[in-house]
């Protein structure tokens, strides 16, 4: 991995559902080891674009690339091989495993085990159990989590199960984190959390792709700022030169009276 | 709330004790009308394993299982009887047929979202049964096939009710087994994440489409060894078993038993097969019944039977609190 490089490139892309244009022509790259924010007000097309980007939607067009490589119109399934996981606006675990299933699941395309060698247990599969198991655990640990690892992930405090989502997506060793709205419901003293957490990510080389309301959370951690305004995007820079952009401090406080 | 209440230690002792209660049992029956029904529960606990991977695991349902059971009886009665092929021959060659008649039906529909699979299956399973009547010159037509040569081992003709029982319970346990195998597995996990969130589980990489399809097929084979076990002992298949009631029954079983649990298809399959025994004077009423019974576990057992009972004896042992240990 080296730092900079570009990984994923949205070209000119658009959605439309019916009549409505949720994002509209917006192109922008994201670097590997940099933390990009998408920002906007409610309805900016900001989950739209993530969802586009982790292929749970198909743009009506435009071309998203990674590595150069054209993925446009992959199944949601293949983003993880392509070194792309995420995480979900409404925390999306599986309830009814346990925390450290959880992260396992983030494993599950870097095991091999089939139906066949599954209902054989054979020792190649006991192998690869044990060897998932301690994986999870370590990314657990990373996220403060170890302790927990045998409860079910629901009977998690929301807080934590914000972060085990985020621990699942980081388990599939993935090159872009995208996270939509992970400060959401957290506390202050966890929302400092998460911030240390995504910064020693993205230290680490990955690609970050953050949507998020908290304003804090995003002018401190993000290297660059996106902002969509009803689909559009609006403005492209580092997190100051955002904020004295007009026409951002227009989509968000609306025009002032005294300008008509 | 604990979802799965037993770790895998607790179902891999279960196995001794529960092959041992079998194994015994046959020497505490001295009916062989009992025996016989025994048979009955262990090839109804072979479908019903089946039908709940598919339902309590991918979430599907399947109306038409009977059919797959039936396309079991009927392969080995045509392999056995038409072109005299050894009886185990016969017998490893149902599944494969079920399961590939599984494939077929599930590849189109399983790709789409909700419940296409039931109105799919619904569908085959009455189609086939109007096959088993139609094709005359290879099934027999209502009148059924007869003269279907019985399971052997070496010499030793398995004819016997309480020979049968032993064969019929080791595919049944072995079933089970890999069941349970299954489950605590990768592909197990997966197919739970399905169930809970399909977005979150594309997320991670789970090729939704191709675990719903391996479960149908494995369903379907299950139900085709099934099928060729009821042809190898009751020596005659005719279509009348292979309905929708039946299909129905399947269901009912499942659900008795309880959804996403192993051992809940033996449960669910001696309920609903003694039942039917007990029922058989009623007739037709009898779809009533079953009818009322699946609208009042619906209602009161949403976990089924096994699950209830389990979590009624766990409660009253709830007072301390089982150390958390990481598995595996």
């Amino acid at each position: 991995m080296t730092t900079g490089a570009v990984f994923l490139e949205a070209h000119d892309v658009t959605k439309r559902f019916g009549g409505l244009t949720a994002v509209d022509s917006v192109s922008f790259t994201m670097k590997l080891g940099t933390i990009k924010a998408l920002i906007g007000p409610n309805g900016a097309g900001k989950s739209t674009m993530l969802n586009m980007l982790s292929g749970v939607y198909l743009p009506t067009s435009g071309r998203i690339s990674v590595r150069t490589v054209d993925v446009t119109g992959q199944q949601a399934h293949k983003f993880v091989g392509l070194g792309i996981a995420r995480t979900f606006q409404t925390v999306q675990l599986f309830g009814n495993m346990t925390v450290i299933e959880n992260v396992v699941m983030g494993l599950h395309t870097k095991c091999k085990t089939g139906i066949i060698q599954s209902a054989l247990r054979l020792p190649s599969v006991l192998r690869e159990e044990r060897m998932v198991f301690a994986s999870a655990m370590e990314h657990l640990e990373r996220v403060g989590l170890a302790d927990r690892a045998s409860e079910l992930a629901v009977n998690l405090p929301y807080g934590q199960q914000r972060m085990l989502e985020i621990a699942r997506a980081m388990a599939s060793s993935p090159e872009m984190l995208m996270l939509d709205e992970p400060a959401a419901g957290l506390s202050m003293k966890e929302t400092e959390h998460l911030a240390l957490f995504v910064q020693e990510i993205r230290d680490s080389g990955i690609g970050v792709l953050v949507v998020d309301h908290d304003m804090r959370l995003i002018m401190d951690i993000s290297d660059e700022v996106v902002v969509l305004d009803h689909g559009k995007k609006i403005a492209e820079g580092t997190p100051r030169e955002v904020q004295t952009n007009p026409s951002v401090i227009t989509a968000y406080l609306g025009e002032e009276a005294g300008d008509e | 709330m604990d979802a799965r209440s037993q770790s895998p230690r607790y179902h891999f002792l279960a196995f001794p004790i529960v092959g041992a209660l079998l194994a015994a049992l046959p020497f505490a029956l001295h009916n062989n009308y009992y025996i016989g029904v025994m048979v009955f529960i262990g090839i109804h606990t072979i479908l019903a394993l089946g039908l709940n991977l598919l339902m309590g695991y991918a979430g599907q349902v399947s109306l038409g299982h009977a059919a797959f059971y039936g396309i079991g009886a009927y392969t080995t009665a045509i392999l056995t009887t038409m072109l005299k092929w050894p009886p185990w021959v016969g017998l490893a060659c149902a599944p494969m047929v079920a399961g590939l008649a599984a494939y077929l039906i599930g590849m189109p529909t399983l790709k789409l979202k909700g419940h296409y699979l039931a109105m799919a299956t619904l569908g085959f399973g009455m189609i086939v049964k109007i096959l088993f009547v139609e094709y005359y010159p290879l099934t027999g037509g209502t009148s059924g096939m007869t003269g279907i040569p019985p399971l052997s081992l070496g010499k030793l003709q398995l004819v016997d009710d309480r020979q049968f029982y032993y064969v019929v319970w080791f595919f049944a346990l072995m079933l089970i087994w890999v069941s349970y195998n299954i489950v605590e597995s990768r592909v197990g996990r997966a197919l739970r994440a399905v169930h809970t969130s399909e977005i979150a589980a594309a997320s991670v990489g789970v090729d939704i489409a191709k675990y719903k399809i391996q479960v149908f097929v494995l369903s379907g084979v299950y139900s085709g060894l099934a099928g060729a076990l009821y042809a190898h002992y009751i020596r005659f298949v005719n279509p009348d078993p292979f309905g929708f009631m039946f299909s129905i029954q399947l269901v009912v079983m499942v659900v008795v038993g309880g959804m996403a649990s192993i051992w809940g298809a033996i449960a669910g399959a001696s309920a609903i097969t003694l039942l039917s025994q007990v029922l058989q004077r009623f007739e037709d009423y009898e779809v009533i019944v079953f009818g009322a019974i699946l609208v009042l576990v619906m209602i009161y057992m949403p976990q089924g039977l096994t699950k209830s009972i389990v979590d009624l004896t766990a409660r009253r042992r709830s007072a301390k609190p089982s150390k958390p240990e990481v598995l595996p």
